[in-house]
Protein backbone atom coordinates (compact mmCIF):
# COMPACT_ATOMS: atom_id res chain seq x y z
CA UNK A 1 0.00 0.00 0.00
CA UNK A 2 1.05 3.50 -0.83
CA UNK A 3 0.45 7.13 -1.18
CA UNK A 4 0.83 8.13 -4.90
CA UNK A 5 0.50 11.37 -6.34
CA UNK A 6 0.42 11.95 -10.18
CA UNK A 7 0.62 15.01 -12.27
CA UNK A 8 -0.19 17.34 -8.81
CA UNK A 9 -0.92 21.03 -9.61
CA UNK A 10 -2.15 23.88 -6.88
CA UNK A 11 -2.80 27.30 -7.91
CA UNK A 12 -3.71 29.60 -5.26
CA UNK A 13 -6.40 32.56 -5.80
CA UNK A 14 -7.00 31.58 -9.32
CA UNK A 15 -7.94 34.66 -11.64
CA UNK A 16 -6.43 37.42 -9.37
CA UNK A 17 -3.76 39.42 -9.76
CA UNK A 18 -2.08 37.21 -6.43
CA UNK A 19 -2.27 34.06 -8.15
CA UNK A 20 0.50 31.65 -7.27
CA UNK A 21 1.42 28.43 -9.23
CA UNK A 22 2.68 26.83 -6.04
CA UNK A 23 2.65 23.32 -7.07
CA UNK A 24 3.89 22.26 -10.39
CA UNK A 25 3.85 18.47 -12.15
CA UNK A 26 4.38 16.83 -8.87
CA UNK A 27 4.96 13.04 -9.31
CA UNK A 28 5.78 11.02 -6.01
CA UNK A 29 5.82 7.70 -4.98
CA UNK A 30 5.55 6.97 -1.13
CA UNK A 31 5.78 3.57 -0.11
CA UNK A 32 4.57 2.34 2.84
CA UNK A 33 7.36 2.06 5.92
CA UNK A 34 9.54 4.89 4.71
CA UNK A 35 10.96 7.72 5.81
CA UNK A 36 10.75 10.59 3.66
CA UNK A 37 12.27 13.70 4.08
CA UNK A 38 10.68 16.74 2.41
CA UNK A 39 13.10 19.64 1.87
CA UNK A 40 13.48 22.89 0.33
CA UNK A 41 13.32 26.35 1.22
CA UNK A 42 10.67 28.67 2.32
CA UNK A 43 8.35 29.26 -0.57
CA UNK A 44 9.15 25.72 -2.29
CA UNK A 45 5.58 24.52 -1.95
CA UNK A 46 6.32 22.43 0.69
CA UNK A 47 3.17 22.58 3.14
CA UNK A 48 0.57 23.02 0.28
CA UNK A 49 2.09 19.73 -0.65
CA UNK A 50 1.44 18.05 2.63
CA UNK A 51 -1.62 19.59 3.09
CA UNK A 52 -2.80 17.92 -0.25
CA UNK A 53 -2.09 14.24 1.10
CA UNK A 54 -5.14 14.40 3.95
CA UNK A 55 -7.61 16.13 1.48
CA UNK A 56 -7.55 19.56 3.15
CA UNK A 57 -6.59 21.28 -0.04
CA UNK A 58 -7.57 19.47 -3.19
CA UNK A 59 -6.00 19.55 -6.67
CA UNK A 60 -6.12 22.10 -8.97
CA UNK A 61 -5.45 19.26 -11.53
CA UNK A 62 -4.02 16.09 -10.75
CA UNK A 63 -4.68 13.14 -8.98
CA UNK A 64 -3.71 11.69 -5.18
CA UNK A 65 -4.10 8.25 -4.14
CA UNK A 66 -3.79 6.84 -0.65
CA UNK A 67 -3.83 3.05 -0.52
CA UNK A 68 -5.88 2.79 -3.68
CA UNK A 69 -8.62 5.18 -2.82
CA UNK A 70 -8.20 8.20 -5.25
CA UNK A 71 -9.43 11.25 -2.73
CA UNK A 72 -10.00 13.65 -5.08
CA UNK A 73 -13.25 12.31 -6.03
CA UNK A 74 -16.18 13.44 -4.85
CA UNK A 75 -17.95 11.51 -2.25
CA UNK A 76 -15.08 10.95 -0.04
CA UNK A 77 -15.17 10.20 3.21
CA UNK A 78 -12.39 12.72 4.35
CA UNK A 79 -12.61 11.80 8.27
CA UNK A 80 -11.35 8.14 7.03
CA UNK A 81 -8.39 9.15 4.89
CA UNK A 82 -7.43 11.67 8.36
CA UNK A 83 -7.43 9.00 10.35
CA UNK A 84 -5.20 7.22 8.08
CA UNK A 85 -2.84 10.54 7.33
CA UNK A 86 -1.81 12.28 10.29
CA UNK A 87 -0.75 15.96 9.79
CA UNK A 88 1.12 18.12 12.19
CA UNK A 89 1.02 21.64 11.05
CA UNK A 90 3.91 24.09 11.83
CA UNK A 91 4.07 25.47 15.13
CA UNK A 92 0.87 22.69 16.04
CA UNK A 93 1.33 24.62 19.77
CA UNK A 94 -0.80 27.02 18.32
CA UNK A 95 -3.77 25.05 17.86
CA UNK A 96 -4.07 23.73 21.60
CA UNK A 97 -7.27 25.05 22.82
CA UNK A 98 -8.39 22.63 26.23
CA UNK A 99 -8.46 23.06 29.41
CA UNK A 100 -5.95 20.46 30.55
CA UNK A 101 -3.22 18.22 28.12
CA UNK A 102 -5.57 15.11 29.03
CA UNK A 103 -8.59 16.80 26.86
CA UNK A 104 -6.28 18.43 23.79
CA UNK A 105 -4.66 15.12 23.19
CA UNK A 106 -8.07 13.37 22.96
CA UNK A 107 -9.55 15.41 20.97
CA UNK A 108 -8.91 13.63 17.74
CA UNK A 109 -9.38 10.38 19.12
CA UNK A 110 -12.86 11.58 20.17
CA UNK A 111 -13.57 12.80 17.12
CA UNK A 112 -13.12 8.93 15.37
CA UNK A 113 -15.48 8.77 17.77
CA UNK A 114 -13.48 6.08 19.83
CA UNK A 115 -14.44 4.14 23.22
CA UNK A 116 -13.32 5.78 26.41
CA UNK A 117 -11.01 2.56 26.73
CA UNK A 118 -9.76 3.33 23.47
CA UNK A 119 -9.33 6.67 23.80
CA UNK A 120 -7.31 6.70 27.60
CA UNK A 121 -4.98 3.75 25.97
CA UNK A 122 -4.29 6.13 22.81
CA UNK A 123 -3.43 9.39 24.96
CA UNK A 124 -1.41 7.07 27.12
CA UNK A 125 0.62 5.56 24.59
CA UNK A 126 0.92 8.97 22.44
CA UNK A 127 2.17 11.15 25.33
CA UNK A 128 4.44 7.97 26.05
CA UNK A 129 6.13 8.45 22.81
CA UNK A 130 7.06 12.10 23.09
CA UNK A 131 8.48 11.22 26.03
CA UNK A 132 5.86 13.37 28.42
CA UNK A 133 5.32 11.67 32.16
CA UNK A 134 1.30 11.03 31.77
CA UNK A 135 0.49 11.33 35.36
CA UNK A 136 2.19 14.33 36.29
CA UNK A 137 1.15 16.56 33.00
CA UNK A 138 -2.68 15.41 32.10
CA UNK A 139 -4.29 17.84 34.52
CA UNK A 140 -1.78 20.55 33.88
CA UNK A 141 -3.02 23.46 31.23
CA UNK A 142 -1.75 22.92 27.76
CA UNK A 143 -1.06 26.70 28.42
CA UNK A 144 0.95 26.74 31.46
CA UNK A 145 3.54 24.19 30.40
CA UNK A 146 7.23 24.95 28.82
CA UNK A 147 7.11 25.63 24.83
CA UNK A 148 8.98 22.33 24.76
CA UNK A 149 6.68 20.88 25.93
CA UNK A 150 3.48 22.38 24.27
CA UNK A 151 5.00 20.94 20.67
CA UNK A 152 5.15 17.24 22.20
CA UNK A 153 1.32 17.34 23.62
CA UNK A 154 0.59 18.99 20.06
CA UNK A 155 2.41 16.14 18.28
CA UNK A 156 0.91 13.81 20.68
CA UNK A 157 -2.84 15.02 19.91
CA UNK A 158 -2.33 13.79 16.11
CA UNK A 159 0.07 10.32 17.20
CA UNK A 160 -3.10 9.94 19.15
CA UNK A 161 -5.03 9.40 16.10
CA UNK A 162 -2.69 6.16 15.39
CA UNK A 163 -2.14 7.32 11.81
CA UNK A 164 -0.22 5.16 9.46
CA UNK A 165 1.36 7.38 7.42
CA UNK A 166 2.46 10.07 9.78
CA UNK A 167 3.71 14.01 8.35
CA UNK A 168 5.29 16.36 10.13
CA UNK A 169 5.32 20.43 9.27
CA UNK A 170 8.77 21.36 10.12
CA UNK A 171 8.00 20.27 13.57
CA UNK A 172 11.83 22.09 14.80
CA UNK A 173 11.14 25.25 14.11
CA UNK A 174 11.80 27.75 16.26
CA UNK A 175 12.93 25.24 19.21
CA UNK A 176 16.15 25.04 20.90
CA UNK A 177 19.09 22.89 19.75
CA UNK A 178 18.13 20.58 22.61
CA UNK A 179 14.22 20.84 21.93
CA UNK A 180 15.27 19.48 18.22
CA UNK A 181 17.48 16.86 18.78
CA UNK A 182 14.42 15.31 21.17
CA UNK A 183 11.88 15.27 18.80
CA UNK A 184 13.87 14.07 15.90
CA UNK A 185 15.30 11.84 18.16
CA UNK A 186 11.54 10.79 19.11
CA UNK A 187 10.61 11.08 15.29
CA UNK A 188 12.99 8.35 14.68
CA UNK A 189 12.18 5.90 17.22
CA UNK A 190 8.56 6.48 16.01
CA UNK A 191 9.51 5.18 13.04
CA UNK A 192 11.88 1.70 14.15
CA UNK A 193 9.51 0.87 16.34
CA UNK A 194 5.67 0.77 15.03
CA UNK A 195 7.04 1.20 12.03
CA UNK A 196 4.81 4.26 10.84
CA UNK A 197 5.41 6.00 7.37
CA UNK A 198 7.22 9.37 8.51
CA UNK A 199 7.38 12.16 5.76
CA UNK A 200 9.50 14.96 7.78
CA UNK A 201 9.08 18.14 6.19
CA UNK A 202 12.67 20.71 6.86
CA UNK A 203 14.33 23.29 5.14
CA UNK A 204 17.51 22.10 7.31
CA UNK A 205 19.84 19.66 5.52
CA UNK A 206 21.31 19.02 8.87
CA UNK A 207 18.05 17.84 10.31
CA UNK A 208 16.84 15.24 7.86
CA UNK A 209 19.99 13.80 6.22
CA UNK A 210 20.96 11.66 8.89
CA UNK A 211 17.45 9.94 9.05
CA UNK A 212 15.53 9.89 6.05
CA UNK A 213 15.65 6.61 3.64
CA UNK A 214 15.01 8.95 0.61
CA UNK A 215 15.13 13.03 -0.29
CA UNK A 216 12.65 14.74 -2.02
CA UNK A 217 14.29 18.21 -3.02
CA UNK A 218 11.49 20.97 -3.68
CA UNK A 219 12.29 24.17 -5.34
CA UNK A 220 9.61 26.37 -7.00
CA UNK A 221 6.50 24.56 -6.96
CA UNK A 222 8.22 21.19 -8.38
CA UNK A 223 10.75 18.53 -7.21
CA UNK A 224 14.36 19.36 -8.25
CA UNK A 225 15.69 15.89 -7.01
CA UNK A 226 14.74 12.81 -5.44
CA UNK A 227 16.52 10.05 -4.05
CA UNK A 228 18.65 8.76 -1.50
CA UNK A 229 20.69 11.18 0.64
CA UNK A 230 23.50 10.33 -0.62
CA UNK A 231 22.01 10.11 -4.30
CA UNK A 232 21.01 13.79 -3.69
CA UNK A 233 24.14 15.31 -2.09
CA UNK A 234 26.19 14.14 -4.93
CA UNK A 235 24.08 16.93 -7.28
CA UNK A 236 25.71 19.65 -4.27
CA UNK A 237 25.83 22.23 -7.25
CA UNK A 238 22.05 22.05 -7.89
CA UNK A 239 21.50 21.95 -4.19
CA UNK A 240 23.58 25.34 -3.83
CA UNK A 241 21.45 27.02 -6.66
CA UNK A 242 18.17 26.55 -5.05
CA UNK A 243 20.22 27.70 -1.72
CA UNK A 244 20.42 24.93 0.29
CA UNK A 245 23.57 23.63 0.23
CA UNK A 246 24.53 20.11 1.93
CA UNK A 247 24.78 19.12 5.36
CA UNK A 248 28.17 19.94 6.95
CA UNK A 249 29.46 16.58 7.02
CA UNK A 250 29.13 16.92 3.48
CA UNK A 251 30.12 20.30 3.15
CA UNK A 252 33.41 19.38 5.05
CA UNK A 253 34.30 16.24 2.79
CA UNK A 254 33.73 18.71 -0.52
CA UNK A 255 36.10 21.66 0.50
CA UNK A 256 38.44 19.01 1.17
CA UNK A 257 38.16 17.36 -2.55
CA UNK A 258 38.12 21.01 -3.97
CA UNK A 259 41.68 21.30 -1.99
CA UNK A 260 42.85 18.22 -3.44
CA UNK A 261 42.47 15.59 -1.32
CA UNK A 262 41.02 12.81 -2.79
CA UNK A 263 37.83 12.02 -0.26
CA UNK A 264 34.72 10.19 -0.81
CA UNK A 265 32.07 13.31 -0.85
CA UNK A 266 28.74 10.54 -0.53
CA UNK A 267 29.70 10.14 3.57
CA UNK A 268 26.60 11.71 5.77
CA UNK A 269 27.69 10.99 9.05
CA UNK A 270 30.79 12.22 11.02
CA UNK A 271 32.21 8.77 12.05
CA UNK A 272 32.22 7.55 8.59
CA UNK A 273 33.86 10.60 7.57
CA UNK A 274 36.50 10.82 10.60
CA UNK A 275 37.57 7.56 8.89
CA UNK A 276 37.78 8.53 5.28
CA UNK A 277 39.67 11.82 6.33
CA UNK A 278 42.28 9.77 8.77
CA UNK A 279 42.48 6.76 5.45
CA UNK A 280 42.84 9.54 2.78
CA UNK A 281 45.72 11.18 5.16
CA UNK A 282 47.64 7.80 5.81
CA UNK A 283 48.01 7.47 2.13
CA UNK A 284 49.10 10.67 1.40
CA UNK A 285 51.85 10.05 3.58
CA UNK A 286 52.58 6.70 2.68
CA UNK A 287 52.79 7.96 -1.05
CA UNK A 288 55.24 10.71 0.04
CA UNK A 289 57.55 8.78 1.95
CA UNK B 1 -15.51 30.50 1.19
CA UNK B 2 -13.10 32.90 3.39
CA UNK B 3 -11.30 34.01 0.18
CA UNK B 4 -14.80 35.52 -1.01
CA UNK B 5 -14.08 38.21 1.56
CA UNK B 6 -12.85 41.38 -0.15
CA UNK B 7 -12.80 44.06 2.40
CA UNK B 8 -10.03 46.20 1.66
CA UNK B 9 -8.66 44.40 -1.49
CA UNK B 10 -6.68 46.73 -3.60
CA UNK B 11 -6.22 45.66 -7.28
CA UNK B 12 -2.59 47.34 -8.14
CA UNK B 13 -2.67 49.74 -11.23
CA UNK B 14 -1.54 52.71 -12.57
CA UNK B 15 -4.45 54.25 -13.85
CA UNK B 16 -5.87 57.45 -13.56
CA UNK B 17 -7.67 56.85 -10.87
CA UNK B 18 -5.34 55.14 -8.99
CA UNK B 19 -2.73 57.89 -9.09
CA UNK B 20 -5.05 60.20 -7.82
CA UNK B 21 -4.62 61.69 -4.11
CA UNK B 22 -6.79 59.80 -1.37
CA UNK B 23 -7.91 62.88 -0.13
CA UNK B 24 -9.52 63.99 -3.62
CA UNK B 25 -10.93 60.45 -3.98
CA UNK B 26 -12.75 60.09 -0.93
CA UNK B 27 -13.89 63.65 -0.77
CA UNK B 28 -15.39 62.96 -4.48
CA UNK B 29 -16.88 59.84 -3.08
CA UNK B 30 -18.65 62.02 -0.53
CA UNK B 31 -19.87 64.56 -3.10
CA UNK B 32 -21.05 61.78 -5.55
CA UNK B 33 -22.92 60.49 -2.50
CA UNK B 34 -24.77 63.84 -1.88
CA UNK B 35 -25.64 64.11 -5.47
CA UNK B 36 -26.68 60.98 -5.49
CA UNK B 37 -29.41 62.09 -2.88
CA UNK B 38 -30.07 65.09 -4.38
CA UNK B 39 -30.70 63.61 -8.37
CA UNK B 40 -34.41 62.55 -7.98
CA UNK B 41 -35.09 62.48 -11.75
CA UNK B 42 -34.73 60.36 -14.98
CA UNK B 43 -32.54 63.17 -16.01
CA UNK B 44 -30.76 63.11 -13.03
CA UNK B 45 -30.24 59.54 -13.38
CA UNK B 46 -28.90 59.20 -16.81
CA UNK B 47 -25.91 61.55 -16.34
CA UNK B 48 -25.26 59.69 -12.89
CA UNK B 49 -24.99 56.90 -14.55
CA UNK B 50 -22.73 58.26 -17.32
CA UNK B 51 -20.17 60.05 -15.25
CA UNK B 52 -19.80 56.32 -13.00
CA UNK B 53 -19.68 54.71 -15.96
CA UNK B 54 -16.57 57.09 -16.95
CA UNK B 55 -15.20 56.61 -13.30
CA UNK B 56 -15.26 52.07 -13.46
CA UNK B 57 -13.58 52.67 -17.05
CA UNK B 58 -11.15 55.28 -15.92
CA UNK B 59 -10.20 52.97 -12.97
CA UNK B 60 -9.03 49.78 -15.67
CA UNK B 61 -10.30 47.69 -12.58
CA UNK B 62 -12.17 44.13 -14.53
CA UNK B 63 -15.96 44.57 -13.85
CA UNK B 64 -16.00 41.02 -12.00
CA UNK B 65 -14.73 43.17 -9.13
CA UNK B 66 -17.06 45.67 -8.97
CA UNK B 67 -19.87 42.34 -9.79
CA UNK B 68 -18.22 40.88 -6.73
CA UNK B 69 -18.33 43.47 -4.36
CA UNK B 70 -22.46 43.64 -5.13
CA UNK B 71 -22.93 40.06 -4.72
CA UNK B 72 -23.20 40.10 -0.95
CA UNK B 73 -26.07 43.38 -1.09
CA UNK B 74 -28.13 41.36 -3.94
CA UNK B 75 -30.64 40.47 -1.32
CA UNK B 76 -31.06 44.33 0.20
CA UNK B 77 -31.32 45.67 -3.59
CA UNK B 78 -34.16 43.05 -4.69
CA UNK B 79 -35.82 43.86 -1.15
CA UNK B 80 -35.55 47.75 -1.86
CA UNK B 81 -37.00 47.33 -5.18
CA UNK B 82 -39.54 45.13 -4.81
CA UNK B 83 -40.86 47.44 -1.54
CA UNK B 84 -40.48 50.40 -4.05
CA UNK B 85 -42.36 48.43 -6.71
CA UNK B 86 -45.20 47.29 -5.15
CA UNK B 87 -45.73 49.88 -1.68
CA UNK B 88 -45.92 52.92 -3.19
CA UNK B 89 -49.55 54.28 -3.88
CA UNK B 90 -50.57 55.86 -7.64
CA UNK B 91 -51.89 54.22 -10.90
CA UNK B 92 -52.28 50.93 -10.98
CA UNK B 93 -50.69 49.59 -14.51
CA UNK B 94 -50.63 45.91 -13.56
CA UNK B 95 -51.67 43.28 -11.00
CA UNK B 96 -49.93 40.39 -9.56
CA UNK B 97 -51.96 38.61 -7.26
CA UNK B 98 -53.09 40.70 -4.06
CA UNK B 99 -49.78 42.98 -5.16
CA UNK B 100 -50.51 45.89 -7.25
CA UNK B 101 -47.46 47.86 -9.42
CA UNK B 102 -47.70 51.18 -9.97
CA UNK B 103 -46.55 53.88 -11.97
CA UNK B 104 -45.17 55.48 -9.24
CA UNK B 105 -43.88 52.59 -7.78
CA UNK B 106 -42.16 51.13 -11.08
CA UNK B 107 -40.18 54.69 -10.94
CA UNK B 108 -39.17 54.88 -7.33
CA UNK B 109 -37.66 51.06 -7.43
CA UNK B 110 -35.91 51.37 -10.63
CA UNK B 111 -34.10 54.71 -9.16
CA UNK B 112 -33.36 53.40 -5.33
CA UNK B 113 -32.12 50.54 -7.10
CA UNK B 114 -29.79 52.37 -9.09
CA UNK B 115 -28.73 54.51 -6.34
CA UNK B 116 -27.80 51.28 -4.05
CA UNK B 117 -25.89 49.72 -6.61
CA UNK B 118 -24.02 53.12 -7.93
CA UNK B 119 -23.54 54.03 -4.07
CA UNK B 120 -21.85 50.42 -3.13
CA UNK B 121 -20.01 50.63 -6.75
CA UNK B 122 -18.19 53.64 -6.58
CA UNK B 123 -17.15 53.30 -2.89
CA UNK B 124 -15.34 50.28 -4.26
CA UNK B 125 -13.68 52.14 -6.63
CA UNK B 126 -12.44 53.94 -4.05
CA UNK B 127 -11.06 50.81 -2.03
CA UNK B 128 -10.15 48.79 -4.92
CA UNK B 129 -7.93 51.66 -6.11
CA UNK B 130 -6.33 53.16 -2.80
CA UNK B 131 -4.19 50.58 -0.50
CA UNK B 132 -5.52 50.50 2.82
CA UNK B 133 -2.50 52.39 4.39
CA UNK B 134 -3.12 55.27 1.63
CA UNK B 135 -6.82 55.48 2.68
CA UNK B 136 -6.57 55.75 5.78
CA UNK B 137 -3.37 58.36 5.73
CA UNK B 138 -6.31 60.32 3.60
CA UNK B 139 -8.58 59.66 6.62
CA UNK B 140 -6.17 60.94 8.69
CA UNK B 141 -5.39 64.00 6.63
CA UNK B 142 -8.69 65.09 6.02
CA UNK B 143 -9.85 64.78 9.77
CA UNK B 144 -7.10 67.08 11.04
CA UNK B 145 -8.88 70.14 11.09
CA UNK B 146 -10.88 68.52 13.58
CA UNK B 147 -8.28 67.90 16.13
CA UNK B 148 -8.90 71.28 17.94
CA UNK B 149 -12.58 70.20 18.56
CA UNK B 150 -11.13 66.84 20.21
CA UNK B 151 -11.52 64.11 17.33
CA UNK B 152 -8.63 62.35 18.12
CA UNK B 153 -7.79 61.89 14.10
CA UNK B 154 -4.23 59.91 14.28
CA UNK B 155 -5.11 57.62 16.88
CA UNK B 156 -8.19 57.04 14.89
CA UNK B 157 -6.24 56.53 11.39
CA UNK B 158 -3.46 54.51 13.83
CA UNK B 159 -6.33 51.68 14.96
CA UNK B 160 -7.94 51.79 11.52
CA UNK B 161 -4.34 51.24 9.90
CA UNK B 162 -4.05 48.13 12.25
CA UNK B 163 -7.04 47.03 11.92
CA UNK B 164 -6.82 46.98 8.34
CA UNK B 165 -3.57 45.52 8.51
CA UNK B 166 -4.33 42.23 10.56
CA UNK B 167 -7.66 41.15 8.60
CA UNK B 168 -5.82 39.20 6.29
CA UNK B 169 -3.67 37.72 8.67
CA UNK B 170 -6.53 36.88 10.84
CA UNK B 171 -8.22 35.37 7.80
CA UNK B 172 -5.07 33.38 7.32
CA UNK B 173 -4.45 32.31 10.53
CA UNK B 174 -8.36 31.20 10.73
CA UNK B 175 -7.74 29.30 7.86
CA UNK B 176 -4.38 27.64 9.47
CA UNK B 177 -6.52 26.23 12.35
CA UNK B 178 -9.16 24.98 11.04
CA UNK B 179 -7.60 22.94 8.97
CA UNK B 180 -5.13 22.00 11.85
CA UNK B 181 -8.16 20.85 13.92
CA UNK B 182 -9.71 19.46 10.48
CA UNK B 183 -6.52 17.09 10.12
CA UNK B 184 -7.36 15.86 13.76
CA UNK B 185 -10.95 14.80 12.86
CA UNK B 186 -12.72 18.37 13.62
CA UNK B 187 -15.74 18.79 11.38
CA UNK B 188 -17.14 22.25 11.31
CA UNK B 189 -19.24 21.31 8.30
CA UNK B 190 -22.41 19.01 9.68
CA UNK B 191 -24.75 19.47 12.52
CA UNK B 192 -27.42 20.77 14.37
CA UNK B 193 -26.69 24.39 15.86
CA UNK B 194 -25.28 23.75 19.13
CA UNK B 195 -22.54 21.29 17.48
CA UNK B 196 -21.50 23.69 15.50
CA UNK B 197 -21.25 26.14 18.10
CA UNK B 198 -19.51 23.77 20.18
CA UNK B 199 -17.50 23.07 17.04
CA UNK B 200 -16.32 26.58 16.63
CA UNK B 201 -14.47 26.08 19.93
CA UNK B 202 -11.55 24.79 19.20
CA UNK B 203 -10.89 27.44 16.44
CA UNK B 204 -11.85 30.25 18.60
CA UNK B 205 -9.85 29.77 21.73
CA UNK B 206 -6.46 29.63 19.52
CA UNK B 207 -7.79 32.17 17.18
CA UNK B 208 -8.41 34.51 20.11
CA UNK B 209 -4.97 33.72 22.30
CA UNK B 210 -3.41 34.77 18.31
CA UNK B 211 -4.97 37.44 18.34
CA UNK B 212 -3.61 38.71 22.31
CA UNK B 213 -0.09 37.38 21.51
CA UNK B 214 -0.08 39.36 18.09
CA UNK B 215 -1.33 42.69 20.13
CA UNK B 216 0.90 41.92 22.52
CA UNK B 217 3.78 41.73 20.11
CA UNK B 218 3.28 44.75 18.07
CA UNK B 219 2.61 46.82 20.91
CA UNK B 220 6.05 46.19 22.20
CA UNK B 221 7.56 46.28 18.87
CA UNK B 222 6.27 49.93 18.11
CA UNK B 223 7.25 51.15 21.89
CA UNK B 224 10.96 49.83 21.21
CA UNK B 225 10.88 52.31 17.63
CA UNK B 226 9.40 54.85 19.60
CA UNK B 227 6.10 55.17 18.73
CA UNK B 228 4.18 57.94 21.11
CA UNK B 229 1.06 58.73 19.39
CA UNK B 230 0.78 61.51 16.42
CA UNK B 231 2.28 64.04 18.07
CA UNK B 232 5.42 65.43 15.62
CA UNK B 233 5.49 62.28 13.59
CA UNK B 234 6.67 63.02 9.90
CA UNK B 235 6.14 60.67 7.24
CA UNK B 236 7.82 58.31 4.44
CA UNK B 237 5.26 59.08 2.08
CA UNK B 238 3.81 62.87 1.95
CA UNK B 239 0.49 63.00 0.34
CA UNK B 240 0.54 65.19 -2.69
CA UNK B 241 -1.71 67.36 -4.69
CA UNK B 242 -1.52 67.42 -8.52
CA UNK B 243 -3.02 69.18 -11.25
CA UNK B 244 -4.75 65.54 -11.79
CA UNK B 245 -6.42 66.14 -8.26
CA UNK B 246 -7.38 70.08 -9.54
CA UNK B 247 -9.11 68.39 -12.46
CA UNK B 248 -10.90 65.97 -10.85
CA UNK B 249 -12.28 67.78 -8.33
CA UNK B 250 -13.09 70.67 -10.88
CA UNK B 251 -14.76 68.30 -12.88
CA UNK B 252 -16.77 66.62 -9.52
CA UNK B 253 -18.01 70.34 -8.65
CA UNK B 254 -19.44 70.89 -11.73
CA UNK B 255 -21.26 67.49 -12.13
CA UNK B 256 -22.44 67.98 -7.98
CA UNK B 257 -24.14 71.97 -9.49
CA UNK B 258 -26.03 70.28 -12.49
CA UNK B 259 -27.15 67.88 -9.79
CA UNK B 260 -28.43 70.34 -7.96
CA UNK B 261 -29.68 72.06 -10.88
CA UNK B 262 -31.98 69.48 -12.53
CA UNK B 263 -33.68 68.85 -9.21
CA UNK B 264 -34.39 72.85 -9.36
CA UNK B 265 -35.87 72.48 -12.70
CA UNK B 266 -38.09 69.78 -12.55
N1 LIG C 1 -3.25 30.27 1.60
C1 LIG C 1 -2.47 30.74 0.62
N2 LIG C 1 -2.94 31.67 -0.25
C2 LIG C 1 -2.17 32.13 -1.25
N3 LIG C 1 -0.91 31.77 -1.49
C3 LIG C 1 -0.36 30.86 -0.66
C4 LIG C 1 -1.11 30.30 0.44
N4 LIG C 1 -0.30 29.42 1.09
C5 LIG C 1 0.87 29.44 0.45
N5 LIG C 1 0.85 30.29 -0.61
C6 LIG C 1 1.96 30.54 -1.57
O1 LIG C 1 2.31 29.30 -2.17
C7 LIG C 1 3.71 29.15 -2.26
C8 LIG C 1 4.15 27.91 -1.52
O2 LIG C 1 3.94 28.08 -0.14
P1 LIG C 1 4.14 26.93 0.94
O3 LIG C 1 3.51 25.69 0.45
O4 LIG C 1 3.69 27.47 2.24
O5 LIG C 1 5.73 26.75 0.95
P2 LIG C 1 6.69 26.18 2.07
O6 LIG C 1 5.89 25.38 3.04
O7 LIG C 1 7.69 25.37 1.30
O8 LIG C 1 7.35 27.36 2.71
C9 LIG C 1 4.31 30.44 -1.69
O9 LIG C 1 4.61 31.29 -2.78
C10 LIG C 1 3.21 31.02 -0.85
O10 LIG C 1 3.28 32.42 -0.83
MG1 LIG D 1 5.71 25.70 5.13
Amino acid sequence: MSIEIKDLYHTYQVGTPYETHALQKINLDIAEGEFIGLIGHTGSGKSTLVQHLNGLLKPSQGQITIDGVDISQKGIKLKEIRKKVGLVFQYPEHQLFEETVLKDVSFGPQNLGLSVSEIDKRVRNALEVVNLDYLEIKDQSPFNISGGQKRRVAIAGVLAMEPKYLVLDEPTAGLDPRGRDEILAQIKELHRRLKITIILVSHSMDDVAKMADRLIVMHDGEVELNGTPREVFQKSEILKAIGLGVPTVSALLYSLKAKGFEVRTDLLNMEEAKEEIIKVLRMRRGKNA
Amino acid sequence: MLKDITIGQYIPGESLIHRLDPRTKILVVIIYMTALFIINNAIGYYFILLFSLNIILLSRVPVKYYLKGLKPLLIIIILTVSLHIFMTPGTIIAEIGPLAVTKEGLKQGVFMGTRLILLVTVTSVLTLTTTPMTLTDGIERLLNPFKRIGVPAHELAMMMTIALRFIPTLIEETDKIMKAQMARGADFESGNIVQRAKALIPLLVPLFLGAFRRADELAMAMEARCYRGGENRTRMKQLMYTSLDTGAMFITIIFLMFAIYTRLAA
